[in-house]
């Protein structure tokens, strides 16, 4: 038995294979978790799904759109992100670095760079799956 | 919104943190070298023998002054490691470019295991 426990938002935090599932429900709920239980074989990755009442639902990917991956490194020119799911969580790294993090409130993302360089965009915005992409001022 | 970036900048702070960070752990020999540097001055300046240096004297087979002195007239290692790391840091600030800061970071070699 698979035991998927979720948080509030269908987060799935936990993906548990049973092979003896006598009391664990229990055990679970004494413990407050929120749980679904499927009768599968296999291991469902954390990532992937998330829940919806107590149905397992993929997530979906943002429809975002880019202008274009590589702009001078002017400070002037830029890359536009389209249409980000607002209020998303936007997190640029530089290396193994993080450089900058915040909440992105508008539909539009511009980035440029008064310098040159590779640096990488996270966009996250449950349930969607997170969206990554690198781009480089020239 | 609009998010203006300073790429190289970034680029350089963490290669700044890396050679700083491969230059914290004095090298064994280092440490081992500071400490017979100033055993050798105590000897040569306050004749103070350390036992240690008498001992390494006698197994090379050489007088005590002869050895301080030798010691001496040797590099530094931790004042060649201290400009070592000057060294990279200002030719990491200095860089226009990644492949420059890369360049100077494949100076310093293989980082050690802790």
């Amino acid at each position: 038995m698979l035991y998927l426990v979720h948080d509030d938002d269908g987060r799935i935090t936990q993906s548990n294979r049973v092979f003896d599932p006598t009391g664990y429900d229990k055990l679970l709920h004494d413990e407050n978790y929120k749980f679904v239980k499927l009768d599968v074989s296999t291991v469902l990755p954390l990532d992937s799904h998330y829940i919806v009442g107590s149905e397992v639902v993929p997530r979906g990917r943002m429809s975002l759109r880019v202008t274009k991956r590589r702009f001078k490194a002017d400070g002037l020119d830029a890359a536009v992100i389209k249409n980000l799911p607002v209020p998303c969580e936007v997190t640029i790294s530089v290396g193994e670095g993080v450089v900058d993090r915040q909440t992105a409130t508008d539909r539009d993302l511009e980035l440029s760079s008064a310098t040159p360089g590779v640096f990488k965009v996270l966009i996250e915005k449950f349930p969607f799956l997170p969206w990554t992409a690198e781009f480089e001022a020239v | 919104m609009r998010i203006n970036l300073d790429v190289l900048s970034s680029v350089k702070e963490q290669a700044e943190t890396q050679i700083n960070r491969r230059f914290s752990r004095p090298a064994d020999n280092a440490v081992e070298y500071s400490a017979k540097r100033e055993a050798a001055r105590d000897y040569l300046r306050l004749g103070i023998e350390a036992p240690e240096l008498a001992a390494e004297a006698e197994l090379m087979g050489v007088s005590v002054e002869n050895l301080a002195r030798a010691i001496l007239a040797k590099t530094d290692v931790a004042l060649q490691r201290g400009l070592e790391r000057r060294r990279a840091v200002l030719a990491v600030r200095n860089a226009k470019s990644k492949a420059e800061i890369d360049a100077v970071l494949a100076t310093l070699g293989p980082e050690m295991p802790i």
